[in-house]
């Protein structure tokens, strides 16, 4: 199941392939280190693929594990928000603001609490992808169709139960807008917190290769960071394709 | 015969001081076990309302509501509801069969398995065998409707509420479902209120039909209508009884609608 038919698939390679060859040419007749042509970084992979893997294999990690704290966090918080009204009134302008925050702007708070560790970049993460999280969690709790409180009142659900059965699923084709904003937020800010709170990580490593002008290394870790990102991008599409079978109204019995 | 629900002067406005809208102007009436009664009134003279407040779904301004002698105050035990929104009171992503089981959620004493075989059991008697493992989304309204009705049969409720249950479906569907809800009703015994706008359906339906009369809406009259309990969508609606009953509420309809104040704006 891919989301593009095979021709539109092909068809959408033909303007990265001209890009690439634009630069080869550019590279070439500018001849030199500081701008380096797809040639010189296919090198620079080659060679520094088994260090740059290891390095993202952190980068990764530290994202995972933001965005599960962010989820776990405020996806039953954005529910919960949805039912209580009033308090949910009282907190939007709080999230509105924090929305407006860019998340390296909290990395010094961060860093007060958390020191400079795992600890303080997994912070920074979850406070980045929570935020559409809880936006859009939010958002679809507090829009829910009254009917649904209708019927999980005639069924007599207590109130915990009709946010799990009810509220949850209902609210899940928004929240999965939320989670695809999320896990781009993370690896995005997961990179640059590694750049802030210097360790290890593809950020580190990126920042040391462009401190050294190394720009063919940089570009073959972006490179990466970038593969990465179109890989998890698909898998989360896959994965929301297959939990929300149902808002998409794909017929499951004659499309296997 | 034992009265399972009675309402007693309910009453209730929407707003309040100068925009309050009064719909309900102090309705009482009782059903008894086994009854299938139906209450008929025009388009928004408050019929949605009143079945929610005998659900306990929704709270009268004033007047009481009891089921089998306790107060309602919140959606009791043994009153299960079919809505007029069938398609939004299913769930998407729950096929039938979960649709159907959810609707035993809180029904106690049941293993999930049985909750399953008892769903399995209600879809068959709507006549939905094969599409337990399809979706809402992919049957027809009538269809969905016969889902919402399978849900409110399996919780083995004492009082089925239906409120305008086939407003939304073509007219032979209307016929095969009504004939279908009567047959359930007495397959299972079930006491049933039916909320209609649908005169002939009103009477087609029912032991008894309340009639309502306009806004401020109020009970005009009840009629018994002593046709059996098996209907026939020919004889019945050529019976005499049938007609003249047809008559007697369709007049009480008219005189209301010409005799009643301009509503309170
Ligand atoms: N929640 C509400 N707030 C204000 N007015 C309402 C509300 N619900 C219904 N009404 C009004 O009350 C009247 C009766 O509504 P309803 O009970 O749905 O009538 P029916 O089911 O007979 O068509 C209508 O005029 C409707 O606009
Ligand atoms: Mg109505």
């Amino acid at each position: 199941m891919s989301i593009l038919p095979d021709r539109q698939r092909y068809s959408a390679l033909v303007l990265p392939v001209v890009l690439l060859l634009v630069w080869q040419v550019l590279a070439w007749r500018a001849s030199t280190p500081l701008f380096p042509g797809p040639g010189q970084v296919a090198i620079s992979i080659w060679r520094l693929y088994p260090q740059i893997v290891g390095q993202i294999g952190y980068t990764l990690m530290r994202a995972a594990a933001g965005f599960l704290v962010a989820a776990v966090v405020m996806i039953p918080l954005g529910i919960l928000l949805g039912r209580l009204k009033t308090v949910g009134s009282v907190l939007e302008p709080i999230l509105d603001m924090m929305a407006t925050l860019p998340p390296p702007a909290v990395v010094p708070i961060v860093m007060l609490f958390a020191g400079t560790g795992d600890a303080a970049k997994i912070a920074v993460i979850a406070y980045a992808a929570g935020i559409p999280l809880i936006m859009n969690t939010y958002e679809a709790s507090k829009t829910l169709h009254p009917m649904a409180t209708l019927v999980a009142r005639s069924l007599r659900l207590r109130r915990l139960e009709t946010m799990v059965f009810i509220d949850l699923p209902a609210s899940l084709p928004m929240i999965a807008t939320g989670v695809r904003l999320a896990v781009a937020s993370a690896l995005l800010v997961s990179v640059t917190a590694e750049m802030l709170l210097a360790t290890n990580g593809i950020g580190v490593f990126l920042q040391r290769q462009q401190e050294n002008f190394q720009i063919a290394n940089g570009l073959a870790a972006i490179a990466f960071i970038s593969m990465i990102g179109l890989i998890v991008n698909d898998l989360v599409q896959r994965l929301e394709r297959r939990l929300l079978f149902w808002h998409y109204r794909l017929d499951l019995h004659n499309e296997r | 015969m034992d009265v399972v629900l009675e309402a007693r002067q309910l009453a209730k406005a929407y707003g309040v001081g100068r925009d309050a809208l009064q719909v309900l102007g102090g309705i009482s009436f009782s059903v008894g076990k086994g009854e299938f009664v139906s209450i008929v009134g025009p388009s928004g003279c408050g019929k949605t309302t009143l079945l929610f407040a005998l659900a306990g779904l929704q709270k009268a301004s004033t007047g009481t509501v009891t089921f089998n002698g306790r107060p309602v105050t919140a959606p009791p035990r043994g009153v299960a509801v079919v809505f007029q929104d069938y398609s939004r009171s299913l769930f998407p992503w729950k096929s039938n069969r979960d649709n159907v089981a959810f609707g035993m959620v809180r029904v106690e004493g049941l293993s999930s398995v049985q909750k399953r075989d008892k769903a399995q059991e209600m879809l068959e008697a709507v006549g939905l065998q094969g599409f337990e493992d399809k979706y809402p989304w992919q049957l027809s309204g009538g269809m969905q409707q016969r889902v919402a009705i399978a849900r409110g049969l399996a919780s083995q409720s004492e009082l089925l509420l239906l409120d305008e249950p086939l407003a939304a479906v073509d007219a032979q569907t209307r016929a095969d479902m009504q004939d279908l809800l009567l047959d359930l009703a007495m397959r299972f015994k079930q006491t049933c209120i039916l909320v209609t706008h649908d005169v002939e359906e009103a009477v087609y339906m029912a032991d008894r039909v309340v009639v309502l009369t306009r806004r401020p809406t109020v009970v005009d009259h009840e009629i018994a209508i002593n046709l059996g309990k098996q209907r026939d969508q020919i004889t019945t609606r050529e019976d005499h009884r049938f007609l003249a009953a047809r008559h007697d509420v369709m007049m009480s309809i008219r005189s209301s609608r010409t005799a009643a104040p301009a509503t309170a704006a």
